[in-house]
């Protein structure tokens, strides 16, 4: 009787050093405030950036968009907005914000191209939970009514109206689940941090190398596709240098090239590129 | 050899030229032929014999006669018995306007420092053969049916224009059904030099549109006229339409009333389509209450001005736009010139037009300046004035605008660039900059994943899925393994027997339909009160065992009558109306129906 009374109160002072230890990230995110509000942008970026390693919000990417854009570094403003965005695609301000930041950065014609609203990424559950339903739902429904005979039309007709409807749904289901696999392997072309001018010209090279000559000129905030393989991995390739070299290409497929790894950052946390990244890390 | 022969010849020209300078300069003139009937030609021909210089000759008029400007000028040399001999010959060609005897007078000429006389020349136009008489007929038939057959006609919605007005005028081409036009191969020009017109777009086309009987397709066009020139100066337009006729070009029916449109065959010929001939009147504007900032619009016009904010820091641009909108001369308009105090600096206009781009008379007139704040504090932006000329009132108007408030933030003060060093394209890093939005003060909805989720590969979905296809199957297997076989085996010979009451039906076989009932209603009374021997219960016995099992007497008189009339209609001999039969099954339905719950 005494064990059993034991046991939970043993467990729950097991977990209490992993509760402490766990830090709350509105602490952190009230900190990289203060340091915003003193007017310490750069130490501010730090903090919100040690932020975002773990947690993620919209408001955490707004305010490093709006850093970035105050120091002119519209490329990497690009980037956050478009992650806030994809957390809130409703915040109207954050639309407007991007769209200044683009039209700064002068990279509006290499912007991705916008789905409809409803076939974003973002509706893909929507879209399959409505397969579900009508599919699950049909067959129930037939499976009652046409033995029956309580159908108001014949079974043909009501078997045609199903598949159409299954039809139109595996399609938008399908369209969605396209703009997500674009999403996921989208990236913004990037100035590097430590430079000044903020005029940076990112060449997209023939080949993986520094030496090699450029297919086409990038500018900070274009929007750009990793390449992928066969297995669905991001094309790399490893200079001797140990500079990891990346092939993308334009939303309309026409310009395709290599860019290093610090030229760019990747819209979504695309699992496998951070994964490659890794096992190249690693290796070197 | 060549060049021997080439310079023989040479001398022999060269020699001759000195012989005939000695000779005498003779001129002749005559018809050729002198006479002719009126609707044919002559050549009216002056040979000067004796010099090689080229005069220059001009006939005199003659009445009803037309000699072209032109003249065609033949020059040779010969040998006239060991003489050589050098003429000119120069042709004009004269067209007789009616029948009659002419003379060419004699008159004089300058040739060669010569006064000269050329001699007079007859020429006789008789009347025109019956021949020639029906052709003519003919050809005055053509076209007046040609103008009945497609024409042009212009509209203004203004009797006259002002010099400088637009008015949005339209051009109908109408086109008679039967006529096989294949194409428009040019759009309505316009003829008449005291107008000008805008672009004519595409054609609004309406059909069947009947007038005088006749049916035609008519391609409308909108056009805005402008008057240009002041005077009545005539106004026309013209078009060319393709249309087919037949292969031969010298037959009567070449004519494309007498075409032969199928199958694609014969030849495109083009045809002129002209409109009346009409004059309008172009006024000059009046001079008397001109604005002196008047700047020629011609029109009724309303004027806006806004501006994109109030409040600004110093040297941050403002966007003001003027906006005009009415109706005229949108296209002959200038942009408003805009005078303010020493306090902005003004840049060029933008233009931008909202309406009908083609004929831009109608619609709204949009002109954007971008001005710049010299000093801090709070300035304004004054009323300005716009003047124009209505043409329907025939009087000017000026419309003011409304004032505009405009608070300048002191910042750093305005320099102007100076020319050799053009502004850099992106400003300082310290100059006045708009965040773009408000610093989150909340951390928001933190979440711990940032990735696009495929749901296809969430357990959740796979696992619901899993569950219902498992749930649904359990069902179903459940379901068939707790029937009875002798249940299962009854429902099956109920659809057989169903089955069999549809073709009865269809093949208007009443004696079948009867027996499967009866078959059909003793199966679901045996089903429903669990009696294993149905085939043996005769009528009285399933109605007595409805009747134990609780089912209302109504339900229980029904299934007897309905029983009743199979056994006469299968085994009394009793005649049933194939016609009943719909019905009869419809009841016997609704009453199993019953019988089962």
């Amino acid at each position: 009787m005494k064990l059993s009374m034991l046991a939970p109160a043993i467990l729950l002072s097991s977990a209490i050093p992993f509760l402490s230890i766990a830090q709350s990230p509105e602490e952190d995110f009230a900190r990289a405030l203060q340091l915003e509000a003193s007017g310490n942008p750069e130490n501010a970026i730090d903090a919100y950036e040690r932020i975002s390693l773990k947690h993620h919000s919209s408001n955490l990417y707004a305010n490093l968009g709006n850093l970035y854009f105050q120091k002119e570094d519209y490329g990497r403003a690009i980037l956050y907005f478009r992650k806030a965005l994809w957390l809130d695609p409703d915040d109207r301000e954050l639309s407007d914000s991007l769209a200044e930041a683009n039209l700064r950065s002068g990279a509006v014609e290499n912007q991705s191209p916008r789905p409809n609203r409803f076939l974003s990424a973002h509706f893909q559950a929507h879209w399959l939970v409505a397969t579900s339903l009508v599919f699950w739902f049909g067959i129930l429904l037939g499976a009652y009514l046409i033995p029956q005979r309580l159908t108001p039309f014949s079974g043909t007709g009501y078997g045609l109206l199903w598949i159409l409807s299954l039809g139109f749904l595996i399609w938008g289901f399908a369209q969605s689940q396209a703009a997500g696999k674009r999403l996921s392997r989208e990236i913004v072309i990037l100035s590097p941090k430590n430079d000044s001018e903020r005029e940076t010209i990112i060449g997209l090279r023939r080949f993986p190398g520094e030496g090699s000559s450029c297919n086409a000129q990038l500018k900070p905030g274009d929007s750009m596709l990793v390449v992928l393989d066969d297995s669905e991995n991001p094309r790399i390739h490893q200079s001797p240098e140990k500079t990891l070299w990346f092939l993308v290409q334009s939303h309309s497929g026409v310009e395709r090239g290599w860019i290093k790894r610090d030229e760019f950052e990747s819209v979504m946390s695309f699992v496998r590129l951070d994964q490659n990244d890794l096992e190249a890390s690693k290796s070197n | 050899m060549l060049r021997q022969i080439l310079r023989a010849f040479s001398s022999i020209l060269v020699g001759a030229s000195f012989v005939v300078q000695a000779e005498e300069i003779r001129i002749e003139a005559f018809f050729e032929p002198s006479t002719i009937p009126l609707s044919h030609s002559s050549s009216y021909r002056i040979v000067v014999n004796g010099t090689q210089k080229v005069p220059l000759l001009s006939p005199p008029a003659v009445p009803g006669l037309e000699f072209s400007s032109n003249p065609q000028t033949l020059r040779s040399a010969s040998w006239i018995n060991g003489v050589a001999s050098v003429k000119l010959e120069f042709i004009f060609r004269a067209t007789p306007k009616r029948s009659g005897r002419f003379e060419v007078p004699e008159w004089p000429a300058k040739i060669d420092n010569q006064s000269l006389s050329v001699p007079s020349a007859r020429l006789v136009v008789g009347e025109p053969s019956p021949q020639q008489l029906i052709r003519q007929k003919e050809e005055k038939d053509q076209q007046e049916k040609l103008k009945s057959a497609a024409f042009l006609e212009f509209s203004s919605p203004r009797p006259f224009l002002f010099e400088g007005e637009s008015a949005e005028a339209t051009v109908r081409l109408f086109l008679w059904d039967r006529l096989p036009v294949t194409r428009i191969d040019q759009a309505p020009l316009k003829r008449g030099e005291a107008f000008s017109v805008s672009e004519l777009g595409q054609p609004s086309e309406q059909r069947n549109v009947v007038r005088e009987n006749k049916s035609y397709s008519v391609f409308t066009w909108k056009v805005g006229l402008t008057g240009a020139i002041p005077g009545t100066k005539p106004l026309g337009f013209t078009s060319v339409i393709a249309v087919r006729v037949k292969e031969r070009r010298d037959s009567l029916f070449s004519n494309p009333f007498f075409n032969d449109p199928f199958f694609g065959f014969g030849r495109e010929t083009p045809i002129e389509v002209t409109s009346d001939e009409t004059s309008m009147e172009v006024r000059p504007l009046p001079t008397e209450g001109r604005p002196s900032d008047f700047n020629g619009a011609i029109g009724n016009f309303e004027v806006v001005t806004g501006i994109d904010t109030n409040l600004v820091s110093l040297g941050d641009p403002v966007r003001l736009t003027y906006s005009i909108r009415g109706a005229g001369n949108f296209s002959a308009m200038p942009a408003p010139t805009i005078k303010l105090s020493d306090s902005f600096k003004i840049g060029p206009p933008n233009f931008k037009f909202t309406g009908d781009e083609l004929t831009k008379h109608k619609g709204t007139q949009d002109f954007e300046y971008v001005l710049t704040p010299l000093k801090s504090g709070s300035l304004e932006i004054p009323s300005l004035s716009f003047s124009f000329f209505d043409p329907v009132r025939e009087k000017y108007f000026s419309r003011l605008t409304n004032p505009h408030p405009l608070l300048v933030e002191p910042g750093e003060s305005w320099n102007a660039p100076k020319s050799e060093n053009p502004a850099p394209a992106r400003s300082p890093a310290t100059s006045s900059r708009r965040i773009p939005s408000q610093m989150k003060l909340e951390g928001g909805d933190w979440t711990e994943t940032f990735a696009v989720e495929n749901p296809l590969r969430s357990i959740v979905f796979w696992a619901s899925h899993c569950s219902i296809l498992l749930a649904f199957s359990a069902t179903v297997f459940l379901r068939s393994r707790n029937l009875d076989p002798l249940v299962r085996s009854k429902l099956q010979k109920e659809r057989i027997l169903d089955a069999k009451l549809r073709n009865s039906i269809r093949h208007k076989d009443a004696y079948g339909f009867y027996q499967a009932l009866r078959r059909r209603i003793r199966l679901r009374i045996g089903l429903a009160c669990k009696c294993d021997n149905v085939s043996a219960l005769s009528r009285f016995e399933a109605v007595e065992l409805l009747r134990q099992n609780g089912y209302s007497e109504e339900l229980v008189r029904k299934t007897d009558e309905l029983l009743g009339a199979c056994e006469n209609s299968a085994y009394g001999g009793v005649d049933a109306e194939v016609n009943e039969l719909e019905p009869i099954l419809l009841q016997a339905r609704s009453i199993l129906k019953k019988i089962r719950s």
